[in-house]
């Protein structure tokens, strides 16, 4: 009898036609679920228009002025009414633009490269590896991202910096003698410090899209002679392609539209095209040109993601998947035997090479890389040193007292607490019908104007968006505050809700709710009990990502918040006096709060979901 | 044509919008007038204008109030202001402030788009004309702020405060930047050449800052007028900002510069403000400092335009210039007191004589034109300059 082992990999091709469609498989494209003609129409509207309309009150109006302005001649924080052009050619002409615009685009593709890498690895081997603490990993990684994004890149200057953490090792060890000055200030730090702000919403993006993929469906494939590649590649990848996508582009976008990270990080390489476009709107004061240089940076991202769209469309996946595999496989002939059967002859070392646990290891490594940060957070803010970084000059507490009793600081985080809660809430309200729309309608019409109008708030400059909502709130006399803000928060948060329930929800079998209906059950019990427990875990996803870009919001709601304050704004008012270890002990003030709400609301959770009722719903 | 920009009437917080007007104005904004010319509407709310000439200088907004409205003020203003400058000490029993914060000078004429969103703002005197240029502030009427006079005549009397005659801007706190240096790296650099040795090659940080950086180096090059400059002048000084470039290390925020010290990622940063070298002496930098390329600044409290809460405005501003006030902003902030009897509350490292003798190694500066209207290069150059320089 044929054992699995003893299978050629020639034979698999054959094996994939009677089994799992190995090599070509893609994503199950959820069927329309059961029509109703003129209700499932409406109900699209219901789902879609709510958010369309909304995206287009706060941003499509201010996005359309931002059209007109372009097309106007500037003076002195003034415009003029006459069409020209003279914007756009000065952004094309103009060595300084096209150059950091290309930079800026070419340092996003690369980060994003790399985060498509990891953020698949951590994602896969939480779903498939580290299975009974897989989402309390990824639990950590969604509550890394509410500690200050500042004060967490600003740890970097102690890791990477030049008698950082990082130079003290490798000259303890004996690698250099003298501090590595390429690791701070420069584009490594750059590219570095940017995967590690963005890897944690690639992974959750990506975690969404593997949950419906069936380890038996591995296992058979394993147990029907597939390698561990083949595997990954032929059924992980095409099924999770929906998810994989949704990570890229928002990633991409996210790196590149970044400038903040680049500009705390990268010494004299850290302008970006972003801070171009600041300057243009605040002390530069030429609103058209920041306005042409903004919609020309746009439609630089659109054209980048469709070239790279094209090329990924191009380049199909089994296409590649069979020369990786070759290659890892061994089918590669050396002195005749592959390697595969080198190594199943006997020499023991290669067996044991082939056999480690590489995924899991990679895991463990990008997991330490993200939580170093947080750690030196937190250690450093018990510094007794005037300055949050190395040396550690002795133990202190007296900083938690310092940020407790300073002046504004329970009144920002009073401001930062109502704009979160008023921003998830928003923006699940939101955000859930329209992923259902999503994933479930393809209306073509429908999915662009919804498309657009879930990219437009993070594609469309922050600065741009606060100047916006800041000139539309003045001419309505809208008084500047919490209020106006939060509007612009539900805005800006609600693409990360729409990203993760979508990506779920794309890849999720529609089956079970069609026997359920089948079997009798009415649509909102199929929702209540079915859909909604399934996606629970996308939404609270959806809803951490929310809340952590909510909490770290900075460039729009400086221009919106009038006469008050927010955490991150306070702590950039901290740093203009001195960057003291005051701000990590924000940083770790904030994460302890919301690990004791997240606990507590796991608590009520398990208190209801896990009830016997629920169970026997 | 041109658009004003900063036509919108006053109708920002606590300020009473009909409904017809909130209809109309709606509309505007949703762009049924946006791109048929209403577009002008929405664009008229970023505030502005092409004039050079100071806008403010109508009626002052306290005109109609009298001493006695001062002293009886009750309510909270609203400022705009740099985070360091908030004190308990600021706030009375009548008069209470909420703050908004700057992160840079240059946001400050975005940020007062609204009328109404602030009553005050804290920043340098030589940024008045941008602020004037764009309408935001309005003059103020010392005879209303009885602690007028604890302000050392030095500030006081000072020309940078008043344009066309009238005081805009009311003296708060005052500075001046120096060069710092790490002696456990580098010794006493006393010239650019020094600056320019090659031990220095990457090891040296500027503040992300045109307006400070790029007067300090016009100080330097010994221009007259380091903030009014020709254009042989300005270009002089982009030549030398260039040959200077790989000496850079990092352009900064302030505030960060005392932690890039002591951590040994630069060894010398101009120009620099405050404690800063003492903060980085504490974190186990050995620092030492010198006046060089240095110019002095006053931070002032302005009334802005459309400000709703003018007498309490001025009760704020006069409670500010109370000795025990200027005193616990000293000992949290940056920068030294404009009066006098508070000189006691700088650090003794910092401690000076008289405020005067000060002015006269490091002068006030008037800040830089809004035009060219005088043949000399506008404060416009200085930033897409400054862009240029960081970026390539």
């Amino acid at each position: 009898m044929t054992q699995p082992s003893d299978l050629d990999s020639s034979q698999v091709p054959k094996l994939r036609d009677h089994h799992v469609d190995i090599g070509s498989a893609k994503a199950p494209r959820p069927e329309k679920l059961r029509s109703d003609g003129w209700r499932t129409h409406l109900g699209d509207h219901i789902l879609v228009w709510p958010y369309v309309v909304f995206a287009s009150l706060i941003l499509g109006v201010p996005f359309a002025v931002l059209v007109v302005y372009s097309i106007w001649g500037s003076a002195f924080f003034s415009v003029i009414r006459r069409f020209t052009l003279s914007n756009y050619v000065t952004v094309f002409t103009g060595h300084l633009y096209t150059f950091l615009l290309i930079k800026s685009l070419a340092v996003g593709v690369v980060v994003t490269i790399i985060m498509a890498v990891l953020g698949f690895i951590v994602a896969y081997t939480i779903t498939f590896k580290f299975k009974r603490f897989g989402k309390l990993i990824l639990l950590g990684v969604a509550l890394s991202l509410l500690a200050s994004y500042i004060v967490r890149v600003y740890a970097w200057a102690t890791i990477l910096g030049n008698n950082g953490l990082l130079n003290s090792v490798l000259m303890k060890v004996g690698v250099i003698n003298r501090p590595v000055g390429f690791l701070f200030f420069g584009y490594f730090a750059i590219i570095v410090t940017l995967i590690y702000v963005y890897l944690p919403i690639m992974v959750l993006v990506i975690y969404g899209g593997l949950q419906d993929i069936d380890p038996a469906t591995l296992e058979a494939a394993r147990d029907l002679g597939a390698s561990r590649t083949r595997r990954l590649l032929g059924i992980v990848v095409p099924q999770a392609s929906n998810a994989m996508k949704a990570a890229l582009v928002f990633g991409f976008i996210l790196a590149t539209t970044d400038y903040i990270t680049p500009m705390l990080v990268g010494g004299t390489s850290g302008e970006m095209v972003g801070a171009v476009i600041e300057d243009q709107f605040t002390g530069g004061g030429n609103y058209p040109l920041g306005a042409a240089l903004a919609l020309v940076t746009i439609g630089a991202i659109f054209v980048v993601i469709v070239v790279l769209g094209g090329i990924g469309h191009f380049v199909r996946a089994d296409r590649w998947r069979r020369s990786v595999d070759e290659l890892v496989s061994g089918r590669r002939r050396r002195g005749g035997k592959s390697a595969r059967s080198l190594g199943r002859e006997g020499r023991w070392p290669l067996r044991v090479i082939r056999q480690l646990p590489y995924a899991e290891l990679a895991t463990v490594l990008i997991l330490l890389f993200l939580a170093t940060p947080l750690v030196v957070v937190i250690v450093f803010s018990f510094n007794k040193s005037r300055v949050p970084s190395l040396p550690f000059t002795g133990f202190t507490g007296n900083w938690y007292s310092y940020i407790v009793h300073a002046t504004g600081f329970a009144t920002s985080a009073e401001t930062s607490g109502v704009l979160v809660i008023i921003a998830v809430a928003g923006s699940i309200v939101l955000g859930v019908p329209i992923s259902f729309a999503l994933a479930r309608h393809r209306t073509r019409g429908r999915r662009v104007v919804a498309t657009a109008a879930i990219l437009g708030p993070v594609i469309v400059p922050g600065v741009v968006i606060g100047v916006a909502v800041l000139s539309t709130a003045t001419l309505v006399g809208v008084a500047l505050g919490v209020q106006v803000t939060a509007l612009a928060h539900v805005l800006l948060v609600t693409p990360y809700v729409i990203f993760v329930v979508t990506a779920r929800l794309s890849d999720m079998d529609v089956g079970i709710e069609e026997a359920a209906q089948d079997l009798g059950a009415h649509r909102r019990r199929v929702f209540r009990d079915i859909t909604l427990p399934l996606i629970a875990a996308s939404i609270v996803g959806g809803a951490l990502l929310a809340a952590a870009v909510s909490m770290d919001e900075i460039l729009v709601t400086n221009f919106t918040i009038g006469a008050q304050s927010t955490i991150p704004l306070w702590v950039l008012g901290q740093i203009t006096r001195t960057l003291t270890p005051g701000i990590n002990a924000v940083a770790v003030i904030v994460l302890g709060v919301a690990l004791l709400i997240v606990a507590i609301g796991g608590w009520l959770m398990r208190a209801s979901f896990g009830s016997r009722a629920w169970r026997s719903r | 044509m041109s658009e004003p920009l900063a036509a919108c009437p006053p109708s920002g917080l606590g300020v009473a919008v009909s409904r017809r007007t909130f209809l109309s104005n709606t509309c505007q904004a949703l762009g049924v007038g946006a791109l048929m010319g209403g577009a002008g509407g929405l664009l008229a709310a970023c505030g502005g204008s092409t004039s050079t000439q100071p806008k403010g200088n109508s009626a002052a907004a306290d005109s109609g109030v009298t001493l006695q409205d001062v002293k009886n003020a009750k309510g909270t203003v609203k400022v705009l202001g740099w985070q360091y400058y908030q004190v308990p000490q600021e706030n009375t029993a009548s008069v209470g402030s909420h703050w908004g914060y700057l992160g840079n000078n240059e946001g400050t004429i975005t940020k007062t788009t609204q009328p109404g969103a602030f009553d005050l703002l804290t920043i340098l005197a030589g940024y008045d004309p941008e602020l004037l240029a764009a309408g935001r502030v309005i003059p103020t009427n010392p005879d209303l702020i009885p602690n007028w006079k604890n302000i050392d005549p030095v500030f006081r009397n000072s020309p940078t405060l008043r344009h066309n005659g009238q005081l805009y801007s009311v003296p708060f706190q005052w500075g001046y930047g120096y060069l710092e240096w790490d002696t456990r790296h580098t010794t006493r650099p006393t010239s650019l050449a020094d600056l320019m040795s090659p031990k220095l090659r990457g090891r040296v940080g500027l503040p992300d800052d045109p307006y400070g950086t790029m007067t300090t180096f016009a100080v330097l090059l010994g221009f007259k007028t380091p903030q009014q400059l020709t254009r042989s002048e300005f270009n002089k000084l982009i030549a030398t900002l260039d040959a200077f470039r790989p000496q850079v290390r990092v352009f900064h925020p302030y505030g960060e510069e005392p932690a890039l010290l002591a951590a040994g990622d630069i060894y010398v940063d101009f120009p620099s403000y405050g404690p800063s070298f003492l903060t980085a002496d504490k974190a186990g930098a050995k620092m030492e400092i010198e006046y060089f390329g240095s110019w002095s600044y006053v931070d002032c409290l302005i009334m802005v335009r459309g400000a709703t809460k003018v007498p309490q405005a001025l009760a704020f501003m006069n409670h500010c210039l109370e000795p025990s006030v200027q005193e616990a902003v000293v000992r949290q902030g940056a920068a030294f007191p404009v009066v006098d009897a508070a000189v006691s509350a700088v650090p003794p490292q910092l401690r000076y004589q008289s405020a005067a003798a000060v002015l006269a190694k490091a002068p006030l500066e008037p800040g830089v034109p809004v035009t060219n209207a005088h043949g000399y290069v506008p404060f416009s150059e200085w930033l897409t300059a400054w862009e240029k320089y960081k970026a390539l």
